[in-house]
């Protein structure tokens, strides 16, 4: 720390290049508490003049210990927590999360309906996570008006998971094993309300920004990642696709059923912001797309798969079946076992690829649970992405990258 | 039997409700309760012209952006900027979780603010922990800073938020004052048990 | 796709092998996933070649992490998870290492291999206390800069130590002259401003 040698400016490195040109930089720190960093996130930028010649970012102010909790709790009760790390799509961490622990537990089939409701809500979820970077992140750009709009179609959807599972956010509806309840009358309809008033909305948000000439001012060539770095950095998502790479692990590697629904992968070209932005404007239509094909498809049918070994009976059978009273009592006081080995289950995530690394040593809580988080590698390239451009581009490239810190940190 | 409604409650008052006045509020001497009519136009004007400072942590910030949006609208009741500055504002919603590592971080967030500041822990992590028991979260805010409104959930919808918010502004218009400051050493008397 | 997964990762099992021979300690299948067991001073070379490989091309990690097996010698696995955008082949790769009295177990770094495992090494250093030998950066991410201990072993509890770390915030009152050489260095960066004078103390109530 500084004893008050130089009391007047922040100068802390002095490089003499040659005898005539002296390059003053000054560090400054962009705090955990700023309103453009999305949450808590500290970089430590080094700049000259206006121009940023170092980033650093410092994080860790979020961290959670999530992954040590999961490892005190059983699989069911585990749950609860992965919502919390992507707070801005936790259906989208329970249905990897379900997946993976039914993988390790070598669950096949899955009833169609809960198929299609995984993921009909899933993209209802990746919708909304959309809705909120594209708030705030124009919002630290200037068109605060985007903000309010976004939130007001992010209510319905709020709604929807509301009318579903009671809860807004941290819904927890997708368990290993199904759903945890079925989909209440009038779900059809409230759902076809979005679908019907969402594209004109989109169109909306199209005409606010996308041609707009601030908006190309602020985002164009800002923030420009290659495809190789990308790649070698580890990132994944919008932030990949933007950089021209044709990578979705829902059409690569299909899970929970995404093979049956016919969509499309936006991608840039030039890695920049502004394609990145294109990118997640493009994917709400695709997703839009998805849960339009999901609701007409609907099928009937039991919404959890039958193995009362994993999921809990109905309570109405608990309150005369023996049986069903024995299932309902191991799976909540010990909880089911799975057989010992690890799994790693992948997918798209709304901001990249979500991974889950489930160890099990056959007892009832999980070993260890990994969550290998999209946020995390995507604020690894983001020195990449800043060093040489302008202190005000380093606000537009975090909002593009669409950091989440509960899952950066867990 | 006898009730016609089976739904209707019972009992209105919760047996686990606070009473009004929390217990073992430490009232400085020469505040006093006799409010004079200046009193109670400045409490007034304090109380509808809430300023908070941005402080979303977590989870419970999407929420508290969502009080702010246009469908339960924070701005009606006073809270019409959110300053990112703490020297400007005076209210701090402390909105998630609150880690080791972002301890003194809250503490000198607080300092910066100027007299007259409340807080509103808003949320279960906020309030005492919340989900989270664990070496990595600071269980409960009330450790580093006074509180003076806890609103629970996980996260609390934009309305339990609206309505603390308006129990803050309750407790301006009646001029409870703040908790102790819990890092001050010796401020925190103990008060024994109550009856 | 003109390959599965599966063949795939029987094509690199085999390339591992007959390149590398007696490094291969293990080969487990699970679930449809390969993992692939080595000793740690292999694995940069391993890493090395299945990245260069021209038919495999296994360009982008998706994982690094660690698992603590207390009761097992050696103590800890860790694990790589790595994945070809091109080919579409996905590969785990486990190392164990630990011995009996080994307070920071080492392994060579792949942080020269692919980027993206500088975060990651770093974060398996702050959780776990593995040192990654050769990495340009080892200090700790998530936790403060002075935590003494690794919180995701088996022996650290859930709820923490009280005592004698450094806790921050309400365990520690602030108004306590803190060790030497720890300050709050994570809040102050350069700052050459006199500190702030302590408020004066409220006279006391009753």
């Amino acid at each position: 720390m500084q004893t008050g040698e130089q009391t007047e400016l922040h100068i802390t490195d002095s490089v003499k290049l040659d005898e005539k040109t002296r390059v003053d930089t000054m560090t400054i720190n962009m705090g955990p508490q700023h309103p453009s960093t999305h949450g808590v996130l500290r970089l430590i930028l080094t700049l000259e003049g206006e121009t940023v010649v170092k980033a650093v970012p410092d994080i860790g102010y979020l961290h959670t210990g999530i992954e040590k909790t999961a490892e005190g709790k059983s699989y069911f009760q585990a749950l609860v927590v992965t919502d919390r790390m992507d707070y801005l799509a936790p259906l989208s961490n329970n249905l990897g999360y379900a997946l993976a622990v039914e993988k390790l537990l070598g669950v096949e089939e899955m009833p169609p309906k809960a198929v299609y409701t995984r993921v009909l809500l899933v993209e209802l979820q990746r919708i909304a996570s959309h809705l909120v970077w594209l708030g705030t992140s124009a919002l630290d750009l200037g068109a605060q008006s985007v903000f309010l709009y976004c939130f007001r179609e992010r209510e319905m959807i709020l709604d929807i998971f509301e009318l579903v599972s009671g809860v807004r956010l941290m819904t927890s509806y997708i368990m290993p094993g199904g759903l945890q309840a079925d989909l209440p009358p009038g779900f059809d309809e409230k759902v076809r309300e979005f679908t019907s008033v969402f594209p004109e909305r989109l169109r909306e948000y199209h005409d606010l920004l996308t041609n707009n000439q601030l908006w190309l001012e602020r985002t164009r060539g800002v923030g420009a990642i290659s495809a190789k770095d990308a790649i070698a950095w580890g990132c994944s998502g919008p932030v990949l696709r933007g950089s021209g790479v044709a990578w979705d692990v829902r059409k690569t590697f299909p899970y929970a059923g995404y093979e049956q629904f016919d969509f499309d992968i936006p991608v840039g070209t030039n890695g920049d912001v502004y394609d990145r932005y294109l990118v997640r404007m493009l994917e709400m239509e695709e997703s839009l797309k998805i849960v339009q094909q999901a609701l007409e498809g609907m099928p009937e049918g039991p919404y959890q798969i039958s193995d009362r070994k994993i999921v809990p009976p109905p309570k109405w059978a608990v309150a005369t079946n023996m049986e069903a009273l024995i299932h309902h009592f191991k799976l909540y006081t010990e909880g089911y076992r799975p057989p010992k080995g690890e799994v790693y289950q992948r997918i798209e995530s709304p901001k990249g690829e979500l991974g889950y690394y489930l160890v099990s040593d056959g007892t009832a809580r999980p070993y260890r649970m990994h969550v290998r988080a999209p946020s995390f590698a995507n604020l690894e390239a983001l020195p990449k992405m800043v060093e040489g451009a302008l202190l005000s581009d380093v606000v537009a490239a975090i909002g593009s990258i669409d950091i989440v810190l509960g899952e950066v940190d867990r | 039997m006898g009730l016609t409604n089976p739904w209707e409650p019972v009992q209105t008052i919760s047996n686990a409700q606070t009473p009004r006045l929390s217990r073992g509020v430490h009232v400085e001497s020469g505040t006093g309760i006799l409010l004079t009519q200046v009193d109670k136009l400045l409490n007034w004007s304090r109380s509808s012209s809430l300023w908070p400072a941005l402080f979303g942590l977590a989870c419970c910030a999407i929420e508290m952006m969502a009080t702010s949006a246009a469908r339960f609208d924070l701005a009606r009741f006073g809270a019409e900027v959110y300053r990112a500055s703490p020297r400007q504002s005076d209210l701090m919603i402390v909105a998630g979780r609150c880690s080791v590592k972002m301890a003194p971080v809250i503490r000198q967030i607080y300092d910066q603010m100027p007299d007259p500041k409340w807080v509103i822990s808003m949320g279960a992590c906020a309030s005492c922990g919340g989900v989270f028991n664990n070496y990595a979260i600071v269980q409960g805010v009330d450790k580093i800073i006074p509180v003076d409104i806890f609103i629970p959930g996980c996260p609390p919808t934009p309305d339990m938020l609206l309505y603390g918010f308006n129990q803050l502004q309750e407790k301006i218009r009646l001029g409870i004052p703040n908790p102790p400051d819990p890092l001050k050493v010796g401020a925190v008397k103990d008060l024994g048990s109550e009856n | 796709m003109a390959e599965t997964t599966k063949d795939l990762a029987a094509k690199t099992v085999e390339a591992v092998r007959s390149k590398f021979g007696e490094a291969v300690l293990d080969v487990v299948e699970h679930r449809g996933e390969t993992t692939i067991v080595l000793p740690p001073e292999k694995v940069p070379a391993v890493a090395k070649f299945l990245r260069d490989h021209p038919a495999l091309r296994y360009n982008f990690l998706a994982d690094l992490t660690a698992v603590d097996w207390p009761e097992r010698e050696p103590r800890f696995d860790v694990v790589y998870h790595l994945l070809s955008l091109d080919t579409r082949a996905f590969m785990r790769l486990k190392t164990r290492i630990g011995g009996p009295g080994e307070e920071h177990p080492a392994v060579p770094t792949v942080s020269n291999i692919w980027p993206t495992a500088n975060w990651y090494e770093r974060e398996a250093y702050d959780l776990f206390g593995i040192t990654f030998s050769g990495h340009p950066d080892l200090r700790r991410i998530l936790m403060p800069e002075d935590w003494t201990s690794h919180p995701l072993r088996k022996d650290y509890p859930l709820t923490g130590i009280e005592l004698p770390e450094p806790h921050w915030g309400g365990q520690v009152p602030l108004n306590q002259p803190l060790p030497e050489g720890l300050g709050r260095q994570t809040m102050r960066v350069n700052d050459s401003r006199p500190p702030t004078p302590p408020r004066p103390e409220p006279e006391p109530g009753e």
